[in-house]
C-alpha cells in the first residue's frame, strides 16, 4: 500500500537528457519548494484555512440578516387561523440567516479539535456531542498520522503564513538543536487533563482552535465591525482581551524561534494526535537508496526526521514534503509493516537513546510540573473563582439556553464563537469578575445591547453544548434573567417625568412582559382622579419576562447616556435562582 | 388570439389577482375578498393553502386595511360614507346595544382578591389604593394596558350580575358605556348603555353620546342633542371640530373664552386645513399668562398646544415646495440617542438626505433605505420606517421633517 501524493523530483541521469520542466512544475517552483514538492498538501491546507475564515467571518457574521417582509404565507390551516386570530408573527430572520449560510457547521474546526471535546467531557463528566467528530478525526489520523496538524489545522496554516511572511526574514531569535522544550506539549496536555479531572477547564487557553478563534475574535472582529459597520459598535477592551491577544501573538511569535515551534513542541491538541500516532497504520519510510544528502531534514517543518533520516513517528504529519525533495526517490509513505529494502537504522548514529538519564530527569520534572500545574489551576479557582456557593458572589447573565452555572464553567471552552455570531454583541467576554474561573466566558451586557428575539445563534455555534442549541420556538420562552424596575429611580415611578421606553421596547419585541400602572394620580375632593395628572409607569410581569435585556439597553442608552437623567438604567436584568431556565437537555428533547 | 378571448383572459387575470389583507398585528396575508359586509363589519375571504381553498370570515376589528384590485381601504377609519336617518340609528342601537361583544364570554374574570366590588359611593376611605377601590383599579391598571381592557369590561359585567343596588347599577352602567366608547370605539353599545343610564345632554357624557350618534351615521341627531345643551361644554367644541363644523366650534370656543377651548379651536382649524388660524389659536394658548387659578391645568394645556404646534409645523410645513434652498440639519431621538439628519433642498426638490450622526446598533438598512425613500417620495409622508428598525427609521423621518420645517417660508 503506497500513499504517496508528493511530486517527485525529475530524474536526471545525464545532463544531456535534461528536459526543461513543464509549465505546471515551473509555476509550483516559483511559489516555493514546499509547494513544488507536495502541492496537494498545500492545496488542502489552503482550502481548510479559507473554509475556516469563511465560517468565522461570513457565516458567523449576523448582519447579512434582513427582517422578512410582513407578508405571510401560512402553510397550514392552523397557521392561518393563528394569524387571523391576531397572534403576532414571531420574527426569525437571524435564525434563518444563520441556517441559510451554515452549509457546514460553523464550529466544524472546534468540533474536530480533540482536546476541546475531550477536556470538556472530562471536566463536566458528561457526554459532549462533539466527541463524535473528534473521534472521527482521531480515527482518520490513525491513517494519516498527525494529518490534522499538517493539513487541516487553521492555526498551523496561519503559523506557516507567519513564517513565510515574517519568520524566515528574522533570524536573530532562531534557536539551534533540541532543548528542554521538545516535550512541553505532552506535559501541557497532561496538565490540562489533570485540571479537567479536577473540574477546571483550562484547555481553552492552549488548545489549537480556541487559540485562533479567540485571537481572530479579539483582533479581527473589531476590524470587521468597524470597517463594515461603524466604529462606535466596537466593544471596548478590558484586561481579559489583552491577555488573550498577547497569548495569540505569543503563539505566532514562537515561530521566530523555529518554524512551527508552537505546533511541534507546545500545542497540546497536537500532543493528542502524537499519542494517537502510537496506533498509526501508515508511516514514512526510507529505502536503502538514500544518499544521506540531508535535503529531507532541512525541509521538514516538523523536525520529524532523525539524523539517520528515519522518522520520528510521533511528530511526522505525513505532509510528504520530504518525498518531493529527495533526489533518489528513497522516501515512501506506506503501511507501518512495510519492510521492503529499507535503509539501515542508526547510520549515521543519531545519539538518541530511548530514555537516557537526562531524558528520565526531564520526564520526571515535566510530569511533576504538569501535575502541579493541574492542581494549581484547581487551587486558583477555589481561591479566586466563581464562588458558586456564595449567594452574594457575582452572577453573570449567561446566553439563553446555557447549562447550569457550575456545568457551564466546566463546559465553556472560551472559543468566542458565540460572541462572533451574536447580533449587536449582546455577549461580552467576561473579565475577572468571577476571578480566574470565568475568564473569556460569554456574559450578557444589557447596557450594551439586548438579546434579539429572532436569534438563536449562540447555541447553534457552541461546540461543547455549554449553550444548548435551542430551536427558536424554545429559545423565545427560555428565561435567561429577570428584569426588575428600580422604583426609586424609574422616572415615572419617582414622579419625575413621563417615560415608557422599556414598555414600548418589550411590546415591540413581542414579549409583552412589561405593562403599565398609573402612578402619582391626583384626586379631587370627591376622590375622583384628575385627568392628566400622574404618569403611567412600568411593571414587569415575571411570568412573561425572559430577561432579554432590551428594556435595559433602551433605558441605559437614552436615560443614562443620551439625556443624563439617571446614573444607571432604572430597569436591570439579573440572573439567579428562580430567574433563569438553565438545565442540560435530555436526549429525548 | 381573438379580442374577445383577450378580454376574457384579462378579466380572469384581474379576478385571480390576490387581494391583500393587512391584519392589526402588522402581518399581511393574500387571499380573495369574497364579501365585504359593512353592516356586520366582517370580511369573507378565500385563502389558498397549497392549492386548497379555505373560506374564513374575519371581523373588521382584526383587520387594519384591505387592498382589493389595487385600491387600499383602511377599515379602522370609520367609514364616513355610512349615513343613516335618526330612526335607523335608533334601530341599530336597539339591535346591537343589548348584545355582548363576542369576545366577552371567553374573557377570563381577573381582578385582585382584595378588590372591594361593592364599590361604595363617594370618595374612597384610606387614601389611594388600586388593589381595593374599583375606580382606582380601573384607572391605574385597566386603562393604561390595552391587554387588560377586555378584563375590565368583564369585571363591570360581573358586578352588574351580582345584584347591585340602584346607585351601584347606575354607576356600573355608565362605566360600561364609557368603556365601549373610550376603549373599544363601539358606538352602538356605548350609546345603548348611556341611554339605559338615562344620560341627557348636560350630564357628564352628553357630548360623547352625541358623538356616538354622529359616528353611527347621523350628524343631524348629534347636532340636535348638542343644541339641547344649556351651557358651553369643552367636549361639544371638540365634537363640532371633528364633525368639520369648524365655524361653530370656533364660535363656541370664543364664547367659552379660556385656554382649553382655544386649544380645541386650534385643533378644529387644523383638521379643516385652516393652518394659519390654528397657529394663531395655539400661540394664544401658549402666550396665556398664568393666574392663581389652576396653574397646573394651564401648564398642561400649554404643553399640548406646544406639541400640536410643533406637529403642525412638521406635517403641514415640511412640504418641500414651500422650503427655501439650503441645507438643513436637525435630529430626533432614535434607539440609542439622537439621530442627526442633513437635508439638502434646491429648486423645491429634496436633493439629498443623509444621516450625519447616530449611535444606533440595530439598524439594518434603515440608514440608507429611509433617506432613499424620502428622496423618492420628495417628502416624509407615506415613508415606511424599515421593519424591525422602526425606531431608527422614524427618527430619520422626524428629523427630516423638522429640518425641512426650519426652511419653511
Amino acid at each position: 500500500m503506497r500513499l504517496d501524493h508528493y511530486l517527485p523530483t525529475l530524474k536526471r541521469a545525464k545532463k544531456a537528457d535534461r528536459k526543461p520542466p513543464g509549465r505546471f512544475r515551473r509555476v509550483l517552483e516559483r511559489i516555493g519548494p514546499t509547494m513544488a514538492s507536495s502541492p496537494l498538501r498545500r492545496v488542502i491546507q489552503a482550502v481548510c484555512f479559507i473554509t475556516f475564515l469563511v465560517s468565522f467571518f461570513y457565516v458567523c457574521w449576523p448582519y447579512t440578516a434582513r427582517p422578512a417582509s410582513t407578508a405571510e404565507t401560512p402553510a397550514t390551516e392552523a397557521q392561518l387561523d393563528a394569524l387571523l386570530g391576531g397572534e403576532a408573527v414571531w420574527p426569525s430572520h437571524y435564525t434563518d440567516d444563520l441556517a441559510r449560510k451554515e452549509v457546514i457547521p460553523a464550529d466544524l474546526f472546534l468540533r474536530i479539535d480533540p482536546l476541546v471535546s475531550l477536556s470538556t467531557a472530562i471536566a463536566s463528566r458528561s457526554w459532549i456531542y462533539s466527541l463524535v467528530s473528534a473521534g472521527i478525526i482521531l480515527l482518520a489520523c490513525v491513517l494519516i498520522p498527525r494529518g490534522f496538524c499538517g493539513y487541516l489545522c487553521p492555526l498551523g496554516t496561519m503559523i506557516d503564513l507567519f513564517d513565510w511572511l515574517i519568520g524566515r526574514r528574522v533570524k536573530r531569535f532562531r534557536v539551534k538543536g533540541d532543548g528542554w522544550w521538545v516535550h512541553i506539549k505532552y506535559y501541557l496536555l497532561l496538565g490540562t487533563l489533570i485540571a479537567a479531572a479536577f473540574g477546571v477547564l483550562i484547555s481553552g487557553f492552549f488548545a489549537a482552535i480556541p487559540v485562533i478563534t479567540r485571537g481572530l475574535l479579539f483582533l479581527g472582529e473589531p476590524l470587521q465591525t468597524g470597517l463594515l459597520r461603524e466604529w462606535h459598535l466596537v466593544v471596548p477592551m478590558h484586561a481579559g482581551h489583552v491577555i488573550s491577544i498577547l497569548l495569540f501573538l505569543g503563539v505566532l511569535g514562537l515561530g521566530l524561534l523555529r518554524p512551527r515551534f508552537w505546533c511541534k513542541y507546545v500545542c497540546p491538541s497536537g500532543a493528542v494526535f502524537s499519542v494517537a500516532n502510537l496506533f498509526r497504520v501508515t508511516e514514512r519510510k526510507v529505502e536503502d537508496s538514500c544518499i544521506k544528502c540531508r535535503k529531507c531534514v532541512d525541509i521538514c517543518p516538523f523536525d520529524a526526521i532523525k539524523p539517520d533520516f528515519t522518522t520520528r513517528t510521533t511528530d511526522c504529519t505525513l505532509c510528504q514534503t520530504c518525498g518531493g525533495v529527495c533526489p533518489t526517490l528513497s522516501i515512501k509513505f506506506v503501511d507501518r509493516w512495510d519492510v521492503m529494502s529499507l535503509k539501515k537504522e542508526n547510520e549515521p548514529p543519531t545519539h538518541e537513546t530511548p530514555l537516557g538519564r537526562r531524558g528520565f530527569v526531564s520526564l520526571a520534572t515535566g510530569g511533576a510540573l504538569a501535575v502541579a500545574g493541574g492542581a494549581a489551576a484547581k487551587a486558583a479557582t477555589s481561591v479566586w473563582g466563581a464562588d458558586l456557593d456564595n449567594k452574594d458572589a457575582f452572577r453573570p447573565v449567561r446566553p439563553p439556553g446555557s447549562v447550569p452555572e457550575k456545568e457551564f464553567l466546566q463546559m465553556c471552552i472560551r472559543c468566542g464563537e458565540c460572541f462572533k455570531a451574536c447580533p449587536n454583541n449582546v455577549l461580552h467576554a467576561e473579565g475577572f469578575e468571577q476571578g480566574f474561573e470565568g475568564l473569556w466566558a460569554p456574559m450578557v451586557k444589557a447596557d450594551w445591547a439586548g438579546c434579539e428575539s429572532s436569534c438563536n445563534a449562540c447555541g447553534q455555534v457552541c461546540p461543547t453544548g455549554a449553550i444548548q442549541p435551542l430551536p427558536l420556538e424554545v429559545k423565545k420562552k427560555t428565561r435567561m434573567a429577570l428584569a426588575e424596575v428600580n422604583l426609586q429611580t424609574c422616572l415615572p415611578h419617582a414622579g419625575k417625568e413621563a417615560c415608557q421606553l422599556c414598555v414600548d421596547d418589550c411590546t415591540a419585541a413581542g414579549y409583552n412582559a412589561i405593562e403599565f400602572i398609573q402612578v402619582h394620580t391626583k384626586a379631587d375632593a370627591n376622590g375622583n382622579p384628575v385627568e392628566g395628572t400622574g404618569f403611567v409607569a412600568p411593571v414587569v410581569l415575571a411570568d412573561k419576562c425572559v430577561g432579554c435585556g432590551l428594556c435595559q439597553t433602551r433605558c441605559h442608552g437614552i436615560n443614562v447616556l443620551e439625556k443624563g437623567l439617571l446614573k444607571q438604567s432604572a430597569i436591570v436584568i439579573s440572573a439567579g435562582p428562580g430567574k433563569e431556565d438553565r438545565r442540560i437537555m435530555t436526549k429525548s428533547e | 388570439m381573438k379580442p374577445t378571448r383577450i378580454l376574457i383572459f384579462l378579466t380572469v387575470a384581474v379576478m385571480c389577482r390576490a387581494d391583500t389583507i393587512e391584519l392589526m398585528t402588522g402581518a399581511k396575508v393574500e387571499g380573495k375578498v369574497l364579501e365585504n359586509n359593512a353592516t356586520a363589519k366582517t370580511l369573507t375571504v378565500e385563502f389558498s393553502l397549497g392549492g386548497a381553498l379555505m373560506k374564513r370570515t374575519v371581523p373588521y376589528a382584526s383587520v387594519k386595511a384591505i387592498t382589493v384590485n389595487g385600491t387600499r381601504t383602511d377599515l379602522q377609519v370609520p367609514a364616513s360614507s355610512t349615513t343613516r336617518t335618526p330612526a335607523e340609528v335608533q334601530a341599530h342601537i336597539a339591535k346591537v346595544g343589548p348584545t355582548e361583544p363576542d369576545w366577552l364570554k371567553s374573557t377570563k374574570l381577573n381582578y385582585p382578591k382584595t378588590l372591594d366590588i361593592s364599590w361604595p359611593e363617594g370618595p374612597p376611605q384610606g387614601g389611594w389604593n388600586n388593589q381595593k377601590n374599583v375606580g382606582q383599579f380601573i384607572w391605574d391598571i385597566i386603562n393604561p394596558n390595552a391587554g387588560r381592557w377586555h378584563e375590565g369590561l368583564k369585571l363591570m359585567h360581573h358586578i352588574l350580575d351580582s345584584n347591585p343596588d340602584a346607585s351601584l347599577k347606575a354607576r356600573v352602567t355608565k362605566e360600561i358605556a364609557n368603556m365601549h366608547f373610550r376603549l373599544f370605539q363601539d358606538y352602538a353599545r356605548a350609546a345603548w348603555w348611556w341611554q339605559q343610564a338615562g344620560i341627557k345632554m348636560d350630564d357628564g357624557p352628553g357630548a360623547h353620546l352625541a358623538e356616538c350618534y354622529w359616528r353611527l351615521g347621523s350628524k343631524q341627531m348629534a347636532l340636535d342633542l348638542l343644541a339641547q345643551s344649556q351651557f358651553l361644554q369643552l367636549d361639544s367644541i371638540k365634537l363640532l371640530g371633528d364633525m368639520l363644523e369648524t365655524d361653530r366650534a370656533v364660535e363656541m370656543a370664543e364664547g367659552y373664552d379660556e385656554h382649553d377651548a382655544w386649544l380645541l379651536a386650534g385643533d378644529a382649524c387644523r383638521l379643516a386645513g385652516r393652518i394659519e388660524e390654528a397657529r394663531t389659536f395655539y400661540e394664544k394658548v401658549i402666550n396665556t399668562a398664568a393666574t392663581n387659578q389652576k396653574p397646573e391645568r394651564l401648564k398642561r394645556t400649554q404643553n399640548r398646544a406646544q406639541a400640536n404646534l410643533a406637529a403642525l409645523k412638521l406635517f403641514e410645513l415640511s412640504d418641500v415646495s414651500k422650503v427655501a434652498d439650503g441645507t438643513y440639519k436637525d435630529s430626533s431621538l432614535g434607539y440609542e440617542g439622537q439621530v442627526e439628519v442633513s437635508v439638502k433642498v434646491r429648486g423645491k426638490k429634496i436633493e439629498d438626505v443623509k444621516v450625519t450622526q447616530h449611535k444606533e446598533k440595530q439598524y439594518y438598512s434603515a440608514l440608507t433605505d429611509v433617506p432613499a425613500q424620502i428622496i423618492a417620495k420628495q417628502g416624509v409622508k407615506g415613508v415606511d420606517a424599515t421593519s424591525r428598525a422602526t425606531i431608527t427609521g422614524e427618527a430619520i423621518i422626524n428629523a427630516t421633517a423638522k429640518a425641512l420645517a426650519q426652511g419653511a417660508k
